[in-house]
């Protein structure tokens, strides 16, 4: 009997899975198909262009619209998109595009300058509460109808002349302002569709549901299953639609790093949205072709609560500076190709490379320690690294051990209690990283100063204050730039944060995907990708 | 029966207000906001969010303006998916959940009965140690450990299955073994202890020497009281499987409830937090009823009186 039972449940099983085996080849059918499979992430919250600002989102919301310009894949230089051309003043203050007659949205109704006003004047209402708000701020009046001290939008620097030429007023000359307004919080929105499902600044109507949403991008809305997949179809009504080769893009929302990268090795993914780090190495040594690590526009770094001894002191700052070894935090810890940082901001931004140059020197950082009232690390008071995750901090805790005879202790947090207690000051040292939202050294520098949010180690300088407002009224790109310069060596020899390392941006590509090209945003226009159908 | 569910209707009710008033306080108390991001938002959006989410009025008129849209069914917009409603998302989940884990326990209960009673049946031998060492393996081998291994031997080196997604019965099988073995393994003990005590029952001892055949003894007469402590673990179980599978969903992307639960404690998405607390312990207090009514029938030792 038991024999008989035992081999019903052996039998059974072996059925079920001999029942189910056929070999699979989900990559082929859909390279022939041109449905390319992409790794995206987190599930997004949103597809408002004007709401959204997570990196999963903007991949999805840059197929689906288009703004003035796009951004070419491989140098991010502005290119003509829903503009043709464009008209700069002799002051740099005011733009005027001229837009293409056969822009359509999604719908076939022609895109006009309204539109774009439209947008602006949606993402700017204080009612609507955009987090992107902010990236409109060299608008002339754009801050200040944002924060309310302007109450008629008729102030702002943004007017449609006619149908097809927009006018755009900046507050200062701004020489990133064309790579902006690439962003998606400048896309143009459709008023009769966001209209149709409540005010224009409502958030969370149903306009960005599949059925509903109307863009003006390469791609149309077709299906959205929540934490399953995305899946948006060619545009016909797309001004450029003879060029694109994808008809369809399939976005998985797969937030396990680990679990993307196992269905791309089950051949159900072409590009990843990410690599564990757990898996560099094995691919950098078998799949050299596969994986792709190129620089990304950000810095890993520290911040030290400069409002609460011992870190008020600016050599204690200075030696724990001297005392991080970055190459092994780099090469180590990090790994995926990350490069030592020399400043905060990444070189080459933008073509601005800081003069800084940060050392590991063990000796001076002892005897900065020493000055500091602290010799050998007598009498320093226990202080901790506050963290989202322990790799980096755990190398920092070894490294001022060793070096500086400190101990210190780790508080390991989760994200939103981590961004509380910078919020509510409640730390010493923490582990930190600031991805740039444009291709200039401003996104990184702009934010310590006294009056900015992100500031988070509440660095107050008046001289660095004074640096950075010169900047802004700066027309001239070589003396913009030297005024960075100073205002950088500022930052690193007063220490407030020290910069670890550059971010890179990282990912598995299936050999068949083709026109992706690496960039310091990690912007890839899906116009220019195709697939090819045989390897 | 009727009045025993009424009875355990009534019962419901103070322990869901009790369940939803706890959640309700407890994730106001935690740090961090459904707001707080990497870039510092101004003061003037904060406001905005916060009215537009009714966060700017004071606690205890949160709290009643919840519940009184709760008693009407209306479990609010979810914070983080800005154009879903919780109830709206907690729909489209629950069938997906509901699929899994009804798949689960039954690969559960078709594994671990049959290898519980497969043991039971010659206690201490070889049949015995072998499978409950079988056992042991499904308790101690946790799912991101067994996942993993089954993807990488059937998806990846076989190719016989999908790494993950969900959309065809093929897709269910990895999940549903993962999901079910830690299951089947505490069935098949369960089992395997209740059915040793039934089986050293006197009145299985007369069937036995009344000739009846072994198969008969145990399916007819030992089965039904050997199996009572097995049906009432499964039900409250089968209430953790459909919510409480966030590490398979994760694992195998799929889109279930385990995952909106617990994104939503990270995300502090107080609508979607409550909902789905919620959603569980009416699961939980149904499953429980179900458990028992299943007993008092299975078990002539206990009738509906006891309440």
């Amino acid at each position: 009997m038991k024999e008989i039972l035992f081999g019903v449940v052996v039998l059974s099983l072996g059925i079920l899975i001999i029942g189910c085996s056929q070999k699979k080849s989900n990559l082929e059918n859909a390279s022939v198909n041109g449905i390319f499979y992409a790794g995206n992430g987190n599930e997004p919250q949103d597809l408002d262009p004007s709401v959204v600002t997570g990196v999963s989102e903007q991949r999805i919301v840059s197929a689906l619209f288009e703004g003035l310009v796009s951004e070419n894949p491989q140098t991010l230089q502005p290119e003509p998109a829903t503009a043709e051309s464009w008209d700069i003043s002799k002051d740099a203050l005011t733009y005027t595009f001229k837009l293409r007659k056969n822009a359509k949205w999604s719908d076939g109704i022609p895109v006009t300058a309204q539109d774009f006003v439209y947008a602006y004047n949606r993402i700017l209402s204080s009612k609507l509460g955009s987090q992107n708000a902010y990236m409109l701020y060299c608008m002339k009046n754009a801050e200040g109808f944002n924060k309310g001290t302007i109450a008629d939008f008729k102030d702002v620097g943004v007017k449609a002349i006619n149908d097809h030429e927009l006018q755009i007023t900046l507050e200062r000359p701004t020489p990133y302002f064309l790579p902006l307004i690439a962003h998606m919080s400048w896309f143009p929105l459709q008023k009769k569709n966001i209209e149709k499902f409540g005010a224009m600044d409502q958030r969370g109507t149903k306009w960005t549901l599949p059925g509903n949403l109307v863009g003006n991008g390469s791609f149309i809305l077709k299906d959205w299953k929540v934490n399953k997949v995305i899946k948006v179809v060619k545009n016909p009504h797309y001004w450029d639609a003879g060029n694109v080769k994808l008809n369809e893009i399939d976005f998985f929302p797969i937030s396990d790093n680990q679990a993307e990268e196992r269905t791309f090795r089950g051949g159900q993914l072409h590009m990843t949205f990410t690599v564990p780090t757990s898996k560099i190495d094995y691919y950098k040594k078998n799949a050299s072709d596969v994986i792709k690590i190129s620089p990304y526009l950000g810095t890993y770094y520290i911040a030290f609560n400069v409002q609460k001894p011992p870190f008020d002191n600016v050599l204690v700052r200075k030696a724990f500076s001297l005392a991080i070894d970055r190459k092994s935090i780099a090469e180590d810890v990090m790994k995926g190709g990350k490069i030592p940082a020399d400043s905060f901001t990444p070189p080459n931004t933008a073509g601005y490379t800081s003069l800084t140059k940060l050392v590991y020197d063990v000796q001076l950082a002892r005897k900065c320690l020493a000055d500091a009232g602290y010799p050998d690390g007598k009498g320093f008071p226990r202080v901790e690294i506050m963290c989202t995750k322990l790799d980096i901090a755990e190398a920092l805790q070894d490294m001022i051990q060793k070096n500086l005879n400190i101990k210190i202790s780790l508080v390991n947090k989760e994200w939103k209690m981590y961004l509380d207690s910078f919020r509510t000051r409640d730390f010493y040292v923490a582990t930190a990283s600031w991805i740039g939202d444009y291709n200039d050294p401003l996104t990184f520098l702009g934010m310590w100063t006294s009056d900015s949010g992100n500031n988070r180690a509440r660095w107050l300088n008046k001289d660095y204050d004074k640096l950075m407002a010169e900047s802004s009224i700066c027309i001239n790109h070589n003396s913009r730039f030297e005024i960075f310069k100073k205002a950088e060596t500022l930052l690193m020899e007063q220490a407030p944060i020290i910069p670890l390392c550059y971010c890179t941006s990282m990912a598995l590509l299936a050999p068949q995907l083709k026109g992706w090209y690496p960039n310091v945003l990690d912007h890839h226009p899906y116009k220019y990708m195709s697939l090819e159908k045989t390897l | 029966m009727w009045s025993f569910l009424l009875k355990r209707f009534l019962h419901a009710i103070p322990v869901l207000f009790v369940v939803a008033t706890i959640t309700f306080f407890l994730i106001r108390a935690a740090p961090g906001g459904p707001f707080s991001s990497e870039k510092v938002l101004p003061p003037e959006a904060i406001a905005s969010l916060n009215s537009y989410y009714g966060l700017e009025k004071p606690i205890y008129k949160q709290y009643y303006e919840y519940m009184f849209s709760l008693l009407k069914g209306d479990m609010g917009p979810s914070f983080q998916y800005t154009n879903r409603t919780v109830a709206g998302m907690i729909m489209e989940a629950f069938p997906v959940s509901l699929e899994l884990g009804f798949m689960a326990m039954g690969f559960a209960l078709t594994l671990g009965v049959c290898m519980g009673v497969f043991a039971a049946t010659k206690p201490n031998s070889m049949r015995d140690y072998m499978s409950m060492s079988f056992v042991m393996i499904g308790i101690c081998v946790p799912p991101f450990v067994l996942g993993p291994i089954l993807i990488w031997f059937f998806a990846i080196k076989l190719e016989w299955f999908n790494v993950s997604g969900w959309g065809s019965f093929r897709d269910c099988i990895l999940p549903v073994i993962t999901l079910g073995a830690i299951y089947a393994a505490n069935i098949a003990r369960l089992g395997r202890a209740g059915m040793l005590e039934v089986l050293s029952q006197d009145y299985i001892r007369t069937a036995r020497a009344k000739g009846v055949p072994e198969i008969l003894v145990i399916v007819k007469h030992s089965l039904r009281g050997g199996l009572l402590s097995v049906v009432s673990y499964i039900a409250p179980a089968i209430a953790g499987i459909i919510t409480g599978a966030f590490v398979v969903e994760t694992i195998f992307q799929i889109p279930g409830l385990g995952r909106l639960f617990v994104l939503a404690a990270f995300n502090r998405d107080y609508t979607m937090i409550m909902g789905t607390v919620i959603f569980y312990a009416v699961m939980v207090i149904i499953f429980n009823t179900i458990a028992d009514v299943i007993q008092i029938v299975l078990n002539p030792k206990r009738s509906f009186d006891e309440g």
